[in-house]
């Protein structure tokens, strides 16, 4: 309930538009009942008064239906419109208000969205939520005004017809889809669970295929396939009979009722209570007022749907926002680590252990190790991505304050720049000192100019051309039909592995930072690209007086850096320069018979 | 370009209509019951007429048969009457229920016969094709379309493709049934019926166009959220994660525009089809009226073609909501058809091979579509037992080289033989009886321990403990309650890196194949486990072709002929010493 009051509140400024849209539907469903009663009463009153010979004022009924008619038909395409207006404006508004919420929270919380799995439930909660209002809302809302309504006319000609019918309605309303819930809650779980191992087999099959084929099991495979599909469709087909047996009950009802209505109005017709013109309007309304709650069985069934969704996305919104104490401004100097210790709130074991080393302005520096050593959790908190002891410490909030007993328990040491500590620099005066190329770097939806400009937004053509020659790029861009407004990712043309990485080096290059920082920088480049490149890069920072530092694990171009730091599971083993440790130490030789 | 479109349309349509005989008569059946429900339709909205024409003027044709003079029979008949009829209403009534049941049963049941076929089809397809054609489609896209994008053809075949009858059956029933009695209504229905499917037709074409032109635009736009939360964190790299607030809000509202665009010309579909229905049955209401007040027709007739009306649209604007599930449909179905239609391959049951082997590769060269050579004129013997290791980085053609020998690729030319005897696809399967696989990160399958070694649940478990002793496993399985018939669940949970490795080595120790293919793992195994498999897999080689992809330079030193491999071609063989004489590309490597 607490969530259902919060999407509403969320949805305020839509309110109007949207209790507009209600009303609309509300109107059209009731003019569409009316328009079947109306006619009876009508031709039935014509057919008395042809009988009997009595004139009658049939020009204000015939008026009303050609009314009802236009009414109806205008109304249903003017709700359409409003209620579809009405569930973009929420979707925009709600996208707005959850990127805003999403921003600063990542990547504090390490919430891997690339992952797909997170990925495809954020989405799918999204979808959900942007259905909310037509779906759900719309539906409650027209059944609770429409179904008082119907039953309140009925109560004119006769009390019982009315009770008669509100017990009908809630019956096809609530208490069958309650009923179908409960009778398919153990298959749907069946369903789902064997729905995904199905994904599951058929995606490790397909990526398997190499394997199956050789040891020629496929065809094992292949009948194991055919089975689960049997299983699956099996338990689909029961929850099928399941809903086909609600729809036919739900048919029997409504068919019933309108008879039942007939034969309860039967005495009262003969006492002259009801006249005969009445009956027929009667009998037709019952038969359509169930137009009223016809949707709603879909509405409560999707109805924890979209609470469920809308508590995750919250769940996620409401973390504690990491807070951001750095006031200080920061242009050049060098970066120092000093006996820093650093774990991650929810392990036991340091990530990092007394990690000493500095990047002296100018100074080209490798770090390189297996992975798993330590190289990415260095990189993310110099970017500032995590707040090290002494930030954590100072928030007041209770919720962090286990967190913060925990980290200041193991944190130790700090890392400054220009002797300032780290927490003390705000971040966006971090982030422009400091530029990453990092290895989960995303490609947008965009075009090439649009992301290159993402990392420098008043670049030039000039200077986007420069930085694509450095990492051979500009070659391939001049090719494409539309050079750099060609569009890049899922939706438009890819980039490969090796370019897509190329473009990263590219848009780093773009950075005016004091110091480039580089992770796993040749990552699916072959030899050619990935020598010309890493020359070009270091005579780039050396044109720039830029510091840099390269993270990687494959033994290139080391010997051209002033220092190679060696880590091995959090701890450095050994720094110096190239010549030093190719011959004292056994880790990095080791390194060097890797490929 | 629009011809081909045409055409492509046409086979599309062709194929989903031809899926239609894997129902076995099922969905047959349920248009047949659909179609009876219909028509019993008709006859109960007769009865209600009759019913209520009964207790609004049952003194008129009483009267002029009794004459008043005996109430208590005139009662007395009129209610058996009107109970007579009200039994037969509700018989009718639980007969439509029935019919609606299982026609929907049938329906579904015969769209899940389809696609079950479908999948079994498409999936015994990308098998014959093999590897080298799921890898250029995408692993994840074809498992994609084997499941949820079969599935997504259901509503074409059991909720489309009935209604799509039912809109011949049902209205036309109608009209036959109404034009006798009151020509005049029939007539206003069958002037408006055409109406309908001609305006339907006229706004889905341009609502189709306009689809067409807004697609991509509006897939971007959708996916342009995720977009950017996924890549939030570059942004923040990029101090830009703030500036795009805006454009979030900018976005999303386009988008609503964008599809508001699309959507009018849906719903004013919709609205012409409504105004249609509406008009009609207020213009058949109306007149009916004026008829019924001058007396040109029975109060039961026009009763019951007041009832009817509605219903005789209801199959049209059935189809209105079925046009998502027909466009769902066609687009999966197109993907479907682009496999299915490709040549099936003739398996040959003659060509076998026999050991001793000799593989040899003859000026093989391939390339992928649309790309460069992957292999260039390589000539390459693996003439008998030892280890064979090729190297090279990635993208040097490596895989490719591994997918010739293992006949998943055929080269473009020059040839693959075995013992003289070209390998395509057709004796392929032969073949790889011989062969061994173990890829760069070990597969394992859902099942148990010794499901996973012998790839059958018909095992020997003294082979299997054997295989499983050979590659070091052994004190593993003891630590196991169930030993080698304990499950190892989904995705190798409960083994690490290294046990899954060993793993696919027991797998080979198990089936002993004379060739044995494998990629080096290069994700980063405890020494031991590194060691055991090293090892093994040396020994191995004593007694079999091994051919292995080496990415770490010391596991190849012993071997009998190493293969350098760049851009395709080879460059240097020979044994580690000859190459380091030899001072080339392998040399520079070990003296980096």
């Amino acid at each position: 309930m607490k969530v259902f009051i919060r999407l509403i509140k969320l949805l305020k400024p839509q309110l109007p538009l949207m209790l507009l849209g209600a009303l609309l539907s509300v109107i059209t469903v009731l003019a569409n009942i009316s328009l079947l009663a109306v006619s009876g009463w009508f031709i039935t009153l014509m057919a008395i008064a042809g009988t009997t010979g009595i004139t009658v004022n049939y020009f204000t009924p015939a008026a009303i239906i050609r009314f009802l008619a236009i009414v109806r038909t205008a109304g249903r395409y003017a709700e359409r419109m409003l209620t579809h207006r009405a569930t973009f404006n929420a979707l925009a508004y709600l996208r707005h208000y959850f990127y805003q919420q999403l921003e600063p929270l990542l990547p504090y919380y390490r919430i891997n969205l690339r992952s797909g799995d997170l990925l495809a439930r954020l989405q799918q909660d999204i979808d959900n939520l942007d259905n909310f209002y037509l779906r759900v809302l719309l539906p409650i809302v027209v059944a609770l005004i429409s179904v008082p309504i119907v039953c309140y006319a009925l109560a004119l000609f006769s009390s019982t017809i009315a009770w008669v019918m509100l017990a009908a309605l809630l019956i096809v309303g609530l208490i069958f889809p309650a009923i179908s819930y409960l009778a398919s809650t153990a298959l749907s779980k069946e369903k789902s669970h064997l729905e995904s191992h199905l994904t599951e087999e058929l995606v490790n099959g397909i990526g398997a295929i190499k394997t199956l084929l050789v040891y020629q099991v496929n065809i094992s495979y292949q009948r194991s396939i055919a089975s689960i599909t049997k299983q699956y469709y099996g338990v689909r087909y029961r929850l099928v009979k399941i809903n086909a047996r609600l729809s036919a009950i739900t048919f029997l009802l409504i068919h019933l009722s309108a008879l039942a209505c007939l034969l309860l109005l039967l005495p009262q017709l003969s006492t002259g209570e009801v006249d005969s013109k009445s009956l027929v309007a009667v009998v037709l309304l019952v038969l359509v007022s169930f137009e009223t709650v016809s949707s709603l069985p879909l509405a409560l069934q999707l109805l924890p749907q979209s609470l469920a969704s809308a508590q995750r996305l919250f769940a996620i919104i409401d973390k504690e926002i990491p807070t951001d104490i750095g006031v200080e401004t920061v242009t050049h100097g060098d970066i120092q680590f000093e006996n820093f210790t650093f774990s991650y709130p929810e392990s036991k074991t340091p990530s990092l252990l007394d990690i000493n080393f500095s990047i002296k302005a100018g100074e080209k520096v490798a770090v390189i190790g297996a992975s798993g050593a330590g190289k990415s959790t260095l990189v993310n908190l110099l970017m500032g991505f995590w707040p090290t002891g002494d930030a954590l410490s100072s928030t007041e909030c209770a919720s962090t304050a286990d967190i913060s007993n925990t980290t200041t328990k193991s944190n130790k040491g700090s890392i400054s720049i220009a002797q300032c500590d780290l927490n003390l620099i705000a971040r966006e005066s971090l982030r422009q000192h400091i530029a990453l190329m990092s290895q989960q770097g995303h490609v947008f939806e965009a075009s090439i100019s649009d992301n290159l400009r993402l990392a420098k937004h008043d670049a030039t053509q000039d200077e986007m051309r420069k930085v694509c020659q450095l990492v051979n790029l500009i070659d391939f861009i001049d090719g494409l039909p539309n050079g750099f407004d060609t569009w890049l990712g899922t939706s438009g043309s890819g980039l490969s592995g090796g370019q897509a990485q190329r473009l990263q080096i590219a848009q780093l290059l773009l950075r005016s930072a004091s110091v480039l920082i580089l992770d796993e920088p040749t990552k699916g480049l072959d030899r050619h690209n990935e020598e010309q490149i890493m020359s070009n890069i270091l005579a780039h920072v050396k044109q720039q007086q830029q510091s840099l530092l390269v993270i990687t694990h494959k033994p290139l171009m080391l010997e051209k850096m002033d220092k190679i730091i060696v880590m091995e599971q959090g701890k450095i083993v050994a720094q110096g320069e190239h010549s030093q440790l190719v011959n004292s130490n056994d880790y990095y030789q080791k390194l060097l018979n890797y490929f | 370009m629009t011809e081909k479109n045409a055409q492509q349309k046409k086979q599309v349509d062709d194929w989903l209509k031809y899926q239609k005989k894997y129902a076995h008569g099922k969905l047959s059946r349920a248009i047949a019951l659909g179609s009876l429900n219909g028509l019993l339709m008709i006859i109960q909205t007769a009865m209600l007429a009759y019913l209520i024409d009964l207790v609004i003027f049952p003194s008129e044709d009483l009267s002029l048969t009794n004459n008043l003079s005996n109430g208590a029979i005139t009662e007395g008949t009129l209610f058996s009457e009107t109970t007579l009829i009200s039994m037969a209403l509700v018989g009718i009534i639980f007969c439509r229920a029935a019919l609606g049941y299982f026609s929907e049963c049938y329906s579904r049941r015969g769209a899940m016969n389809i696609k079950g076929n479908i999948r079994s089809r498409l999936l015994n397809r990308l098998f014959q094709f093999g590897p080298a054609y799921t890898q250029t489609k995408g692993s994840a896209k074809l498992s994609h379309l084997l499941h949820q994008g079969i599935d997504s053809l259901e509503d074409y075949f059991a909720g489309y493709l009935p209604v799509i009858a039912y809109c011949a059956v049902i209205p036309l029933a109608i009209l036959i049934a109404v034009f006798p009695v009151d020509w005049q209504s029939g007539l206003i229905l069958l002037i408006t019926a055409p109406m309908v499917p001609f305006f339907m037709i006229l706004i889905g074409h341009k609502a189709q166009r306009l689809n067409q032109e807004h697609w991509a635009k509006l897939q971007r736009m959708s996916s342009h959220f995720l977009d950017i939360i996924q890549g939030l964190t570059q942004l923040k790299i990029f101090n830009a994660s703030r500036r795009e607030i805006a454009a979030v809000k900018k976005i999303s509202d386009d988008y609503g525009d964008e599809t508001m665009g699309i959507l009018k010309i849906a719903f004013l579909s919709s609205f012409v089809l409504e105004f249609l229905a509406s008009i009609s049955i207020a213009l058949v209401a109306v007149i009916l009226g004026f008829r019924l007040y001058y007396g040109d027709v029975g109060y039961v007739f026009a009763l019951w073609v007041l009832l009817l009306a509605p219903e005789f649209y209801l199959p049209f604007r059935q189809l209105g909501t079925q046009y998502h599930a027909k466009m769902a449909g066609v687009t999966a179905a197109e993907d479907l058809v682009e496999i299915l239609s490709q040549p099936q391959v003739h398996y040959s049951l003659e060509e076998k091979f026999t050991a001793p082997f000799e593989i040899s590769l003859v000026q093989a060269e391939y390339a992928y579509p649309e790309r460069s050579n992957a292999l260039t004129q390589v000539n390459i013997e693996f003439s008998s037992q030892g280890l064979y290791a090729v190297i090279g980085e990635s993208g040097s053609g490596k895989s490719t080289l591994i997918d010739m020998v293992l006949g998943f690729v055929e080269p473009d030319f020059g040839q693959v033989a075995v013992n003289g005897q070209p390998l395509t696809a057709a004796n392929r399967d032969h073949w790889l009886k011989h062969c061994g696989w173990i890829s760069q990160q070990a597969q394992v399958f859902y099942g148990s321990l010794a499901f996973n070694i012998a790839l059958s649940d018909n095992y020997q478990d003294d082979l299997v403990i054997e295989a499983l002793e050979k590659a070091g496993l052994a004190s593993f399985v003891q630590t196991l309650e169930q030993g080698i018939e304990s499950g190892i669940g989904e995705d190798g949970a409960g083994l690490s890196g290294g046990q899954a490795q060993r793993l696919a080595l027991a797998r080979v120790f198990y089936h002993q194949p004379d060739v044995l293919i494998l990629d080096e793992p290069t994700s980063h195994l405890d020494q031991q486990t590194e060691q055991i498999i090293t090892a093994s897999i040396n020994a191995y080689a004593e007694n079999h072709i091994v051919i292995v992809i080496a990415h770490r330079l010391h596991t190849v030193i012993d071997a009998k002929k190493i293969i350098v491999l760049e851009q395709g071609k080879v460059i240097e063989t020979g044994t580690h010493q000859e190459l380091l004489n030899h001072d080339g590309y392998y040399a520079q490597q070990i003296n980096l």
